[in-house]
Order: structure tokens, then C-alpha cells, then sequence
């Protein structure tokens, strides 16, 4: 990658909680695990020689379980947290050498943070909420006393520029119309777009975002995941997002790092890691992660309750879809060999106009092997009519997939 | 038949009472003999000498034990007549309306005069009578009002009343109306005899003027030079409307009907038991003098070497002769220190030289007189605002306004109604004034208290360092009985209200500084993480969101400093705050169960008032109604 591309470097971040750092490094240095530190220093070492390039204009995706140091880094980007050792970069500033005041702007201006339970302040509203960061950065505001803001002139005006710029966000992330409700009465996933609105709205190049999603039930996730990519794509802004969920990694993420026990163990494109992991954790991680990478048709078909011959009558397939309560049904050659699908409107019709089977069936049937991945025929049982007959390499019937029993898989 | 069976019945009981005497020859009806005996403790000096000198009789004469059981004058005698209490030492008969009457009705026995040469009266320091040759008689205060200025209203001056109970306490105000000097002079008073005397001492102390009821024999007599003004002479047709001097009280020795009955010997003896004034001031002068704090000490001192002669008028020749020897033979007695006593009795190894600390108590009192009589001014200033500005309101608007905040906070138009009628029954029952004297006094306390309860709550909320020094101070003050600090209080910054709110703040302060820090530290750290990550300065973020977010739990602590501060305001009558809590106490030092009520339950009322309507315009303002929204944000932002 080249250099101009990096927009946030961390160079062997070290992050040790309690007493004896010194002595705790030193093991760890000698390869003791953090268990061992634990137990001999009492330290608790919460991230260990990490080393990361954040490429502009992406989604960075961390991901890890919990207690693997994950959200202790993102906490070192914006120096909510600091490293006992090590630099962490950013546009070639060494964070740790800013003065308190200049961390204030580069946090006011910079970077911006969406938190797993919200973070949202109960007494303000969803727009108070979304302009706190404009809020703070002015000078007024610097004072003490929210009191003191009332004496302000000048304050009218750009309290109104403020809203202007929360209202512009809101519309982003589809809020307009709950600007003056409490926080209080929206849903999680509302919510968590009060949080990514505020985020938003100082313009900051860099989005911290952690866990986001964790709290949101399934269905909402993925919307936010769709969301989001969105935002990212209009805006371009740099998104360093952690979460342990590996198909929320592997869906968002342009680069994938993966940790534990407070070190980096990879970090790759999705593509790349799938393919290619650096060891059994990380295999073992992508497989947990993705039933459906591991799932075969096998484990998912059916058989099915009825089938019709070529040779039977119409009449003979009516009634055996009626005592079946199925509107459709495969029809198989004398060999059971799949023939095609056959409905309850063509077997009527067949009925009714002196017809034979094989004059009514459809043969253009979606078909799999057994061993095929559950994964890979995702996209195909998402759109089928009919379920999906399930053939040999001789193309004898050997059972069905139905929509449901695919997409149920994987939970 | 039942006649007969009776007597029978009374004889056995008593030949059974009579075996376990051991003597058959007294088998009279005559009760047994009782070793342990119980003196009262009516809480002064004078009155703990005299039980030491009769209780030392009793040990070493007698070979009873003893012991003393505190209470209050009209507490004490109640428990006379029923019997709890055996020998009464000082029954002060004026202070105590009904002692004629009991007596008439032989609830007890009376066996003597202890002493009958005492004064009381107004008391002004020598060195304002010397200052001020023209004062002589209590007449003459009405030219002198100016010398003795009252904190509270400085359009007069201040004469300090007796002890909330004591019928003279009465009598001194209709005095002060008699003789016209109501019209210059607020009479107060000051709560309890401990408040009364620290505002003598803290007066003589810094060698200001003071004019207040006292009485003799005390040690504070005994102590100081204080003049008793002058008056008309003795008239026992007006002296109870005021008119004339107070004639010396008689104080009798008084013991229970059934100790009287059981121990007639030392019966004997307490009838001739007597303690002229002047030697009661000189031994209470001497402890004072010495720091010796055990009466049984000086008890000693008084028979051997002050006044030897009170052993032969007490006692007979042979009574006399033992006790002497007993009192000579002393140093024999410590002797006897055996494992077992030193097992079980802790021994005494530091002594705390308490009165060095009250020497600089005092002496701190004067050298900072003038910050002190600053802060009070502005106490006082502030309490008296409050008042003033309390008053000013018509009490059908102060009614209205409860009401309406009742409906208002509770959201309910039955309490409303009901909260304006409760405040209502303190006004129809005629204690409306002194409910608006204690609610300013309430008011100031709470104010003060938030002003400096708030800062410290904040700041030891974002330091653990400051939380560990400040949490023991806390619980120093939670725990500490009031008592303790509501007398130096008193000789530091005078008596009446600014004692009274610093008391209060002190008692009243702790929740609402503990429920702060506890609310601020309770804030969702993710809340505060997210207004740092923004940038937030320190103050931007404690104060635009840990504390509005710590809102609804500060509030409960300025909901429960408030309740406190109303608990405290009635003990504060002790140091001689007005009010409600001056009515409990006065009409409990009377034993009028009544009035007592009538006053405790409209500082009841005055509570559940001040609670429900600041809880509920509290959560009212904070409590985040929550509705419930359906869960459509997904759909929602889709459609867009």
C-alpha cells in the first residue's frame, strides 16, 4: 500500500492495566501468555505490540471476542485511551505529543465515535443529541455554566446553524420528523442512528465505531449494515468498525483484522482470510462464524411427502397433491429420475382438457447436488418458486430443499 | 367466710415474706428492706452532688449500691409517684405546678427541706453592673435595651427566658409584661439549661453583656460573677403574675411512698440531709476549677476536708464515727486489685484532657469573635428574610400555592385538596406562626446546604482521592449525636437561629452531597465516553451531561437533606430555635401529652407536605415517560 493512502498508523500499541508494567512486559516480551502475566504481576495486559495501518477512505473491520482487546484499541485512536507504549499516527501526527487542547480539536474535528449502547444523553433530545459535538466546539460553549450560554449574543444564530446541520444528518440516516422526540421513545435502531447522526455531523474524517450493531436485533442489523455501506460510499469517510460477528466483518469490512488476547493475529482482505487464514484460531473463527460456509444441502434436504409418475393420470397427481395439501409436485420417470414440476393449475388443466402429465409439466427445474454448500445456494433458494429438487449425477430425485429450510439453517 | 379466708390468706403471705427476711420476729407488714437505690439525675450539677453525698452515705453506712437515672424535672417526679425512682434529692416545688397537689394527695412523701436559700431571677455579669451603675433592678432594663441587642430583631433587645417547663419560665415573661418591657425587650428562650448556660459563659467570655434567668446553686453561679437584679420584694399574691421578686425556691427531699415504707432508717437520715447553696456552689465552683468530672470525688472532699462538719449534722454520733473512719481508711480499698478485677474491668490506661479542649473551644470563640458574629450576621440575615418574606404572604395564597403544587406534582386533584387542607389545620389549631418560623428556618438550612453540598458532591464524584478524605468526615456526621456539636455550635455563633441552621446543615448536608457523587458516577460511562470522544472539556461534560443525566438521583438527595433538615429543626429547639420544635419542647418538659401532639403532628404535616410536593414536581420534571414506540425505525429508514 502506499504511504499517502494510511491515514491512521499504530506502531507496537501497548495498553497494561495495574501494577508492575514493567515486569509484565518483560514476559510478555519473553512470551508468557496473558494468563501468566496475570497470575505472577497482577497486570492485566489489554493489548500487546499492536500494529495497524488504517487505509483512508475504508472499512477497517476489527473483529474479536470479547476481552480480546478490540475496543481498547479504537479507544487509542481517539486517546480515550492511552497506550502505556507505543505511537498511534495519525496523518503522520504522533497522538501522544498533541497538547491537551489540541487533542480537544482533533477529537472536536476529526474523528467521531458511535457507541455499542448509544451512548445517547436522556436529557436532550434526538436533535440535542446530534449537535452536542457542534455544541462543544464552539467557543461559548467552552464555559461552565449552561447558563452562561443564555448570555451569550451571538448564540441565537449559530445555535440555529447548529440544528441546520443536525437536521441535514437526520434526513441522512432517515430520522426527519423525530428531531423533538426524547431518546427515550425510539427503538434500538433508531437509536443507534441519533448516535451515527452525531457522528456525523462534525464532519469528522474518521468514524469510530464500536460494536454498533451488537444490541440490535437481526433484522434492523442488517438494514444498518446496508445503511451504512451507503453512507460510507457517499461520503468516504474512514470507518473503523469492531464487532465479533464474522459475516458482519466479512460483509462491511475492505480489510479485516482479527485479534485476540490483545494482539493482532491477522489482517487481510475478507477474500484473503477466507482463503487463506493464518492459523486454526482464525479458521475456527470464520467457521463458527458462518454455519452456512460449513452446512452441505445434505444436512438441510427433505424428502419429499408425494411424487408423481410420468405415467400416472392427472387425476392420480390431483389427488395425491390434495391429500398432501401441496400445490405442487416433482414428477420422476420410471427410474426416478427427476421429469419436472408439476402444479395443481396444470394438473386440472390437464384434467379438464383430456391431457397427459408430460404434456403440462415444467422442465426447467432449479436443481443441486448433496454436496453442494448451503452457502452457495443462498442466492438461488432466495429466489425460487418452488423448492429445489436435489438430484444425483445420475439425475435421480434424492429429496428437496425448501426456501425455509435454507435460510433456517443458519440460525 | 371470705372475711376470715382473707386475713388467713394476708398472714401466710406474710410469714412467707418474713422467711425469706431471715427475721421472724419483724413479720409486720412492713416491706423489705431495699439495698439498691435509685436517685434521680435531673440533670444538673447540684443535683448529682447532692446524690453523690447521700449515695456515699448509703454505701458506706448503709452498704447499699446506687445509682442514678436521668431525665427532666416533671419526667423525674412522674416517676417518683409511680415508684421508679426512689429518693428525689431536688424537687424544685414552684418549678413544678402539681408538687402541692401530689403531696396533698400522698403520691409521695416529702421528708425535708434540702436547701431553701437560693435565688433566681435575672442575672446580668458584674462587669456590665459595674459598668453600668444606673442598672440595678430589673425595672431599670427598660433604659438599658440597647446593651443587650437581639441578633433577630434589632429593634430590641434580648432577655434569655428560663427552661422551656419550669413555671418560673412563665413567670419571668409575665414579669417582662408587667413591667412594661416588652415593649424594648424580646424575651427567648433558650431551650434547654445547657443552652442557657453556654450563652451565659460564651457572653462572660468574651466580656459581652448579657441579661438572662438563672438560678442558684449552680456551679455557673458558683463560677462567675453574675449580679441578680434587683426587684419589688417577695409578694406571694402577685409573684406568680410577675409582680415582685421570686421567692427562694424550697427544695425538698422527696422519696417514693414504697421506699419510704421499706427503708425508714435512711429515711432518717435524708431528713436531715441538707445542703445550704452557698457550699453546693463552692464544691460545683471547685469541680468546674479542678476538672474533676466524678461528683463522688468531691462528695469526699466536701466531708473531709471542706465542710467536715455535715457529717455530725447528717448522722448520728456512731453513724458519724464509721463514716469517717470509712472516708479516712480509703487508700486500703484500691489495694485489693486482683487477677479477676483487672480481667474484667478494661483499665484506664489515657486520659483526655477534655478540659483543655473546652478551654479551646472558648478560647477560640472569643479570639474569632468577630468572623463568627460575621457568619451569624449573615445566618441570621438569611433566616430572617426567609421569615420576613414568608410572612409577607397572605396564608390563603400559601394554602393556594400548596394546592395547587399538590395537584400539580402529584398530578392528582384529591392531594392538592388534601395538602391544602392539612396546612390549613396548623393554622385553624393557632400554630401557623411558629409552622412559618420553622419552615424559614428549614429553608435557610436547605440552601445553605445545597450551596455547599452541591460543590462538594461534584468534586468528590470525579476524585477518589477526595471521596476518601470526605466520606469519613460524612459519616462522622451522620453518626455523631447532635448534641455534641449543637452546644459548641451555641457558644460559637450564639444562640437562636444561626446555631440552629449550622446544626442543621451539618446534620441535613450529607445525603444531598452523597447522592451527587453517587448519581454523577452512576452516569452510564458510555454517556460520558461519548461526550469526551466529542471533545468535551472537563466542565463541558459535567456539566452538559453528568450532571443534568445525574439529575433525578441529585434531586432525591435535595429531597432527603430537605426531610432532614425539617427532623432537625425540632431538636434544634434545644439550642433555643423558635418555632414548632420549641412548642414539642415545651409542652414535653410539661408533660402536656396534648400540646406535645398537636405540635409534633403539624411538624408532621409541615414533612409530608414539603416531601410530596418536592418528590413529585421532582420526578415530574425528570421522570422520562416512557412510551413505547413500535419497533418501525428499520422500515422507516428504508423507505427513504
Amino acid at each position: 500500500m502506499e504511504q499517502k493512502d494510511i491515514i491512521i498508523r499504530v506502531e507496537h500499541v501497548s495498553k497494561l492495566y495495574g501494577p508492575n508494567k514493567s515486569e509484565a512486559a518483560k514476559m510478555m516480551e519473553a512470551g508468557s501468555t496473558k494468563d501468566e502475566v496475570y497470575r505472577k504481576t497482577g497486570c492485566t495486559v489489554a493489548l500487546w505490540d499492536v500494529n495497524l495501518e488504517i487505509p483512508r477512505g475504508k472499512i477497517f473491520v476489527i473483529i474479536g471476542l470479547s476481552g480480546s482487546g478490540k475496543s481498547t484499541v479504537v479507544r487509542c485512536f481517539n486517546q480515550l485511551n492511552r497506550p502505556t507504549s507505543g505511537k498511534v499516527i495519525f496523518d503522520g501526527r504522533d497522538l501522544e505529543e498533541m497538547s491537551k487542547k489540541e487533542l480537544l480539536d482533533f477529537r472536536r474535528s476529526k474523528i467521531s465515535m458511535v457507541f455499542q449502547s448509544f451512548g445517547l444523553m436522556s436529557h436532550r433530545d434526538v436533535l440535542g443529541n446530534v449537535i452536542y459535538g457542534l455544541e462543544v466546539r464552539e467557543k461559548g460553549h467552552s464555559a461552565a455554566l449552561p447558563l452562561w450560554d443564555l448570555l451569550d449574543k451571538g448564540e441565537s444564530q449559530r445555535r440555529a446553524a447548529r440544528e441546520e446541520k443536525g437536521m441535514e444528518v437526520l434526513s441522512m440516516v432517515g430520522l426527519e420528523g423525530w428531531e423533538h422526540k426524547s431518546c427515550e421513545q425510539l427503538s434500538g435502531g433508531m437509536r443507534q442512528r441519533v448516535g451515527i447522526a452525531r457522528a456525523l455531523a462534525t464532519d469528522a474524517e474518521v468514524l469510530l465505531m464500536d460494536e454498533p450493531f451488537s444490541a440490535l436485533d437481526p433484522l434492523v442489523r442488517q438494514d444498518m449494515q446496508f445503511e451504512l455501506l451507503q453512507i460510507q460510499r457517499k461520503l468516504q469517510k474512514t470507518v473503523i468498525f469492531i464487532t465479533h460477528d464474522m459475516d458482519e466483518a466479512f460483509k462491511l469490512g475492505d480489510t479485516v483484522a482479527i485479534m485476540r488476547d490483545g494482539k493482532v493475529i491477522q489482517v487481510d482482505t475478507p477474500e484473503q482470510m477466507s482463503s487463506h487464514p493464518a492459523d486454526d484460531y482464525v479458521r475456527d473463527f470464520i467457521g463458527s462464524a458462518d454455519k452456512s460456509k460449513v452446512l452441505t444441502v445434505r444436512n438441510i434436504m427433505i424428502t419429499p411427502s408425494s411424487i408423481a409418475r410420468l405415467s400416472d393420470g392427472p387425476e392420480h397427481a390431483i389427488h395425491e397433491m390434495r391429500k398432501n395439501a401441496l400445490s405442487t409436485v416433482y414428477v420422476v420417470d420410471d427410474r426416478l429420475r427427476l421429469a419436472g414440476i408439476l402444479t395443481i393449475r396444470d394438473a386440472i388443466r390437464a384434467h379438464q382438457e383430456g391431457l397427459t402429465i408430460p404434456q403440462v409439466i415444467q422442465t426447467d427445474v432449479q436443481t443441486t447436488t448433496s454436496d453442494v454448500l448451503v452457502a452457495d445456494i443462498m442466492p438461488i433458494a432466495a429466489e425460487a418458486v418452488y423448492p429445489i429438487a436435489v438430484v444425483d449425477a445420475d439425475g435421480q430425485l434424492q429429496g428437496i430443499v425448501t426456501k425455509a429450510s435454507v435460510l433456517s439453517s443458519l440460525l | 367466710m371470705k372475711k376470715v379466708l382473707s386475713v388467713l390468706l394476708a398472714a401466710a403471705a406474710a410469714l412467707a415474706l418474713a422467711g425469706y427476711g431471715g427475721s421472724a420476729a419483724a413479720a409486720s407488714t412492713a416491706p423489705q428492706e431495699k439495698t439498691s437505690l435509685v436517685f434521680a439525675d435531673v440533670g444538673w450539677d447540684s443535683a448529682k452532688l447532692n446524690n453523690a453525698l447521700a449515695g456515699l452515705v448509703a454505701e458506706e453506712i448503709f452498704g447499699y449500691t446506687w445509682e442514678e437515672v436521668p431525665g427532666s424535672t416533671p419526667i423525674m417526679h412522674e416517676a417518683l409517684i409511680k415508684g421508679e425512682i426512689d429518693i428525689n434529692l431536688e424537687e424544685w416545688t414552684d418549678n413544678m405546678p402539681t408538687y402541692h397537689d401530689d403531696l396533698a394527695a400522698g403520691k409521695f412523701v416529702e421528708l425535708g427541706v434540702n436547701f431553701d436559700d437560693n435565688y433566681q431571677g435575672l442575672y446580668i455579669p458584674r462587669y456590665v453592673a459595674d459598668a453600668n451603675p444606673g442598672l440595678k433592678t430589673v425595672k431599670d432594663l427598660a433604659d438599658y435595651a440597647h446593651l443587650f441587642p437581639d441578633p433577630e430583631d434589632s429593634s430590641k433587645g434580648l432577655i434569655y427566658g428560663g427552661i422551656p417547663g419550669w413555671e418560673v419560665t412563665t413567670i419571668m415573661e409575665k414579669k417582662v409584661e408587667a413591667y412594661g418591657l416588652d415593649e424594648f425587650y424580646n424575651y427567648v428562650i433558650p431551650g434547654s439549661d445547657a443552652a442557657l448556660s453556654a450563652a451565659m459563659t460564651s457572653a462572660w467570655d468574651r466580656q459581652e453583656p448579657i441579661v438572662a434567668y438563672y438560678w442558684e446553686p449552680t456551679w455557673l453561679l458558683g463560677k462567675y460573677d453574675f449580679v441578680l437584679l434587683e426587684d419589688d420584694p417577695y409578694n406571694p399574691e402577685t409573684y406568680r403574675d410577675g409582680i415582685g421578686a421570686c421567692p427562694a425556691v424550697t427544695v425538698t427531699v422527696a422519696v417514693s411512698n414504697d421506699f419510704a415504707a421499706s427503708n425508714p432508717e435512711y429515711c432518717e437520715f435524708l431528713a436531715k440531709f441538707s445542703m445550704p447553696s452557698a457550699i453546693i456552689s463552692e464544691a460545683l465552683a471547685y469541680m468546674q476549677d479542678n476538672g474533676i468530672n466524678d461528683h463522688s470525688q468531691v462528695a469526699r472532699w466536701l466531708l473531709t476536708e471542706a465542710h467536715p462538719e455535715l457529717v455530725d449534722q447528717w448522722l448520728t454520733p456512731d453513724q458519724a464515727e464509721t463514716l469517717r473512719a470509712a472516708l479516712g481508711g480509703e487508700g486500703q480499698q484500691a489495694s485489693g486489685g486482683s487477677l479477676s478485677q483487672w480481667l474484667f474491668n478494661f483499665p484506664q490506661l489515657l486520659t483526655i484532657d477534655t478540659a483543655a479542649i473546652d478551654n479551646s473551644v472558648r478560647a477560640f470563640a472569643v479570639q474569632a469573635a468577630s468572623v463568627l458574629d460575621a457568619i451569624s450576621g449573615v445566618l441570621e440575615w438569611l433566616v430572617n428574610s426567609v421569615a420576613w418574606l414568608l410572612r409577607h404572604i397572605p396564608w390563603i395564597l400559601l394554602v393556594l400555592l400548596i394546592f395547587l403544587l399538590g395537584w400539580k406534582a402529584r398530578r392528582s386533584l384529591r392531594s392538592g385538596i388534601l395538602y391544602g387542607l392539612l396546612l390549613s389545620f396548623i393554622g385553624a389549631i393557632g400554630l401557623w406562626d411558629m409552622m412559618l418560623t420553622t419552615l424559614s428556618i428549614v429553608i435557610s438550612s436547605v440552601i445553605i446546604a445545597l450551596l455547599l453540598g452541591l460543590p462538594v458532591g461534584i468534586l468528590i464524584s470525579g476524585s477518589d482521592r477526595a471521596n476518601r478524605i470526605v466520606r469519613p468526615i460524612l459519616d462522622t456526621m451522620q453518626t455523631m449525636p447532635v448534641f455534641v456539636y449543637l452546644i459548641p455550635a451555641l457558644l460559637l455563633f450564639g444562640m437562636g437561629n444561626a446555631s440552629a441552621v449550622i446544626a442543621t446543615v451539618i446534620y441535613a448536608i450529607v445525603p444531598v452531597i452523597r447522592l451527587t457523587s453517587l448519581g454523577i458516577r452512576q452516569v452510564d460511562n458510555e454517556v460520558v465516553e461519548a461526550a469526551r470522544s466529542f471533545g468535551s472539556t472537563k466542565w463541558q461534560s459535567m456539566f452538559k451531561v453528568q450532571i443534568p443525566q445525574a439529575l433525578p438521583t441529585i434531586m432525591t438527595g435535595v429531597n432527603q437533606t430537605l426531610m432532614m433538615a425539617m427532623a432537625m429543626v425540632v431538636t434544634c429547639s434545644m439550642i433555643g430555635a423558635r418555632g414548632l420544635g420549641m412548642e414539642v419542647l415545651e409542652a414535653v418538659n410539661r408533660i402536656e401529652i396534648g400540646r406535645g401532639l398537636t405540635a409534633g403532628a403539624s411538624v408532621v404535616i409541615l414533612a409530608v407536605i414539603l416531601d410530596r410536593v418536592t418528590q413529585g414536581w421532582f420526578s415530574e420534571k425528570n421522570g422520562q415517560r416512557q412510551v413505547t414506540e413500535p419497533d418501525n425505525a428499520g422500515s422507516g429508514g428504508k423507505s427513504q
